[in-house]
C-alpha cells in the first residue's frame, strides 16, 4: 500500500510531538543557562557565558564535580567487575540454584533508590560508619551492580564458551582464559556496562544526599543551589551534568556497536 | 596391547535417566586416522568429548599412551580439539591464534612464532600470520583452527565435525588434505561425522555409532563390505537387506531360505529363524559373473535411475513381489521400466547381519 504525504501527517505530528515533550526541557534548561540576566525566565536575553564563569570560580562545586567523577568511575568499576564476575559464574559454571540466584542479583533493579538508600543509611549507622563519599561509592555500587550483571550476561553466548574450552584445551589455566579470552572478547560489553554505571552514578541524588555530611557530589550542590533560589547558575551547572552524562552513553553506544 | 595409543573401557556416560554412551571398549593404535560415523544423536560427539576431557564419564575408564586420564581436564590431555565452529579467538591474530597454546606452554618468542609459522605452512596459510580472522573466509578459518591445533604436537587430535559448515567442493578438497596431513604427521586423528562417504574416504578406520553403542568397527571396505549389523549395513550406503531362515543343508553348506529362493552361502552357519542378510546393490549382476553365482529369479524392473556412471534399478521379484530390491549397474544395456530380468549373486556377497 503506498502513503500518500498527507496521510503520513499524523505519525509525522506525534513523533514531533513525542520529541518535544521528551527533549523541550532540557532545551529549556540549557538555553537559560546562556541567560544574561538574573532570573532563568522568558523572556530569552543573550547569549552570554557569565554564569558558566560563576560556576568556575565556585570552589564548593568545582570540588563537587571532582568528588562525582572519583564516585562515578570508582563504583562503575567496581560494580562491572562484580557483576562480570557473578555473570562469569553463573554462565560458565552453572552452580546449583543458578535461576534463583539470577533473579536474587537482579531483584534490586526493581527496588526504588530511596529504599536503597534508607537500608543502607541504617546498616551503616549499625555498623558505625560514619557518612562519607566511600559510603555514596558502595551505594552506587548496590545500585548498578544488577544492571552490570544484566548487561554483561545477556553477552555470554555459548559460542564464546567454546571458545574458552578451546584455549582451556590448549593448555591455559582457568585465571588465564579468563584474563585472555574472556575479557577481552566481552571488552565491548565491559565498556557499555562501566559507562552506563558510570552515568546513573554520576547524574543519582537521593543516595549521594542522604549518604554523604561534608564531602558531596555534584547533584547535592545542585540541589542546595536550589533552595537558594532559581538562578541562571543552576542552569549552567545541570547542562555540565547533562553533557557528561550524554557524552558518556554515546561513547558507549559507539563502542559496543563498534564492529569487531 | 602396547600398540593401542588410546584405550577406552567400559566408557559409560548418564545424563539423568538419558545414557548417552553403553559401556563401549574401544581401542586406537598410535598413527591411525579415525571415523566415529553414526547419525545425529548416537553418541559420537559426546565419545569425542570424552576423549577430549571435557565430558567425565559416568563410569569406565580411558587411558592415552597407558596412562589413565578419565578424570585428568582437557589443558592437561596430550589431545586437542578442533570444534565444530572452529571457536577461533576472534580479538587476535592468525599467528598469536596458531601460537596461543605454545605460549601456554612458555616457549619462548622466536621459537613459538616459528612453529606456528610451520603450522601455517602445512595448512597452506604462509604468510597469513598477521591477519585478522575476521578477515578470513569459512575454510580458511577452519585451516587456522587445525593449524592450532597441530602446533602443540598433541598425541592425538579430536576433529568434531570440522567440515560441517563448508561447501561441497571444499568438503572434499579439506578431506584430501586432511589426509594428507595426518599421514604427514603421523598423528592419530580421530574424527567424527554423520557422512559415509566422507567417513569412507577419509579413515583408517570407521567405527559406527548408534544409540550410544559400537555397531562396528574396521577399516572403510570391510565395513562397506562385510558389516556386522542390521544398522551398520544400511547407513554405510545403500542395501538390500532380506529378511529369511537359516537352515543347514547337504555338506554343512548354510543354505538361507528367503523370498529369492533357497541361496546357498559361503560361510557356514548355525540353523536359525527370521535372519537379515545383506547383498549391495552392486553384487547383483544381471550376467552370471562366475560359475558358483546364483539365480535369484525373475525381476520385474519399476523404476530406473540415471547416476551419472551407473543406473540404479528399483524391482520387484516375480515370484514374491513384496521384496523390492537395488540393482546398480553400468549403463551400457540397462534395461528399462517394465522390462523383466534374471539376476545373479555370489554367494561370497551374501553377509549375514546380527540386530
Amino acid at each position: 500500500m503506498k502513503t500518500t504525504w498527507w496521510g503520513q501527517i499524523p505519525s509525522s505530528l506525534y513523533v514531533l510531538i513525542l520529541f518535544v515533550f521528551i527533549y523541550l526541557p532540557v532545551v529549556v534548561l540549557v538555553l537559560f543557562s546562556f541567560q544574561d540576566g538574573l532570573t532563568p525566565v522568558p523572556p530569552f536575553k543573550g547569549p552570554s557565558l557569565q554564569w558558566y564563569e560563576r560556576l568556575l570560580d565556585n570552589r564548593r562545586l568545582m570540588e563537587s564535580l571532582l568528588n562525582s567523577v572519583v564516585v562515578a568511575c570508582a563504583s562503575a568499576f567496581i560494580a562491572t567487575t562484580l557483576g562480570f564476575l557473578a555473570a562469569y559464574t553463573l554462565a560458565r559454571r552453572a552452580p546449583r540454584f543458578a535461576d534463583f540466584a539470577r533473579f536474587l542479583l537482579m531483584a534490586p533493579l526493581t527496588v526504588s533508590y530511596l529504599i536503597i538508600a534508607i537500608g543502607l543509611l541504617i546498616t551503616f549507622n549499625l555498623l558505625g560508619v560514619s557518612k562519607s563519599l566511600i559510603v555514596v561509592t558502595i551505594g552506587h555500587i548496590v545500585i548498578n551492580m544488577p544492571l552490570c550483571f544484566a548487561i554483561i550476561f545477556s553477552q555470554m553466548g555459548d559460542h564464546q564458551r567454546n571458545i574458552e574450552r578451546a584455549a582451556q584445551d590448549l593448555g591455559a589455566s582457568d585465571i588465564k582464559t579468563l584474563l585472555l579470552i574472556t575479557v577481552p572478547i566481552l571488552r565491548p560489553a565491559l565498556f557499555a556496562s562501566f559507562c552506563i554505571a558510570a552515568t546513573l552514578s554520576w547524574d543519582e541524588f537521593i543516595i549521594a544526599f542522604l549518604l554523604s555530611r561534608f564531602d558531596v557530589t555534584l547533584p547535592v550542590i545542585i540541589f542546595e543551589m536550589l533552595r537558594a533560589g532559581l538562578t541562571p547558575e543552576v542552569n549552567a551547572a545541570g547542562t555540565v551534568v547533562f553533557a557528561i552524562s550524554i557524552t558518556t552513553v554515546l561513547f558507549a553506544i559507539l563502542m559496543s556497536t563498534r564492529r569487531r | 596391547m602396547q600398540n593401542n595409543l588410546v584405550e577406552m573401557k567400559q566408557v559409560r556416560k548418564e545424563y539423568g535417566e538419558f545414557v548417552a554412551i553403553h559401556a563401549i571398549d574401544l581401542a586406537i593404535e598410535k598413527g591411525q586416522f579415525v571415523v566415529l560415523l553414526g547419525p545425529s544423536g548416537s553418541g559420537k560427539t559426546t565419545i569425542l568429548s570424552i576423549l577430549g576431557g571435557f565430558v567425565t564419564p559416568t563410569s569406565g575408564t580411558v587411558t592415552i599412551s597407558g596412562q589413565d586420564v578419565t578424570l585428568v581436564p582437557p589443558s592437561k590431555r596430550p589431545t586437542v580439539t578442533v570444534f565444530q565452529d572452529y571457536a577461533l579467538f576472534p580479538h587476535m591474530t592468525v599467528g598469536n591464534n596458531v601460537a596461543f597454546g605454545l605460549s601456554m606452554r612458555n616457549i619462548a618468542k622466536p621459537d613459538r612464532i616459528r612453529r606456528a609459522d610451520e603450522a601455517l605452512k602445512l595448512v597452506g596459510l604462509e604468510g597469513y600470520a598477521k591477519r585478522h580472522i575476521h578477515e578470513l573466509s569459512g575454510g580458511q578459518r577452519q585451516r587456522v583452527a587445525l593449524a592450532r591445533a597441530i602446533a602443540v604436537k598433541p598425541s592425538v587430535l579430536l576433529l568434531d565435525e570440522p567440515l560441517g559448515a563448508l561447501d561441497l567442493n571444499l568438503r572434499r578438497q579439506m578431506q584430501e588434505e586432511l589426509v594428507g596431513l595426518q599421514k604427514q604427521l603421523g598423528t592419530t586423528f580421530v574424527h567424527v561425522t554423520h557422512d559415509q562417504d566422507e567417513a569412507m574416504s577419509i579413515a583408517d578406520i570407521i567405527v559406527v555409532i548408534n544409540r550410544g553403542r559400537i555397531e562396528d568397527i574396521g577399516p572403510p571396505e570391510e565395513v562397506y563390505q562385510r558389516p556386522s549389523t542390521r544398522f551398520s549395513a544400511t547407513f554405510m550406503g545403500e542395501s538390500n537387506v532380506i529378511e529369511g531362515d537359516l537352515e543347514k543343508g547337504s555338506d554343512n553348506q548354510a543354505l538361507f531360505n528367503s523370498p529369492l529362493g533357497r541361496l546357498p552361502l559361503a560361510k557356514q552357519a548355525a540353523s536359525d529363524k527370521n535372519v537379515h542378510v545383506l547383498i549391495r546393490p552392486e553384487c547383483l549382476r544381471l550376467e552370471k559373473p562366475t560359475d558358483d553365482a546364483i539365480d535369484i529369479g525373475k525381476i520385474r524392473v519399476t523404476e530406473r535411475v540415471f547416476q551419472g556412471a551407473h543406473v540404479r534399478l528399483r524391482g520387484h521379484c516375480a515370484n514374491s513381489p513384496d521384496q523390492s530390491l537395488l540393482i546398480r549397474t553400468d549403463m551400457s544395456g540397462a534395461p528399462h521400466e517394465g522390462d523383466e530380468i534374471t539376476a545373479y549373486v555370489r554367494p561370497d556377497d551374501i553377509v549375514i547381519l546380527n540386530d
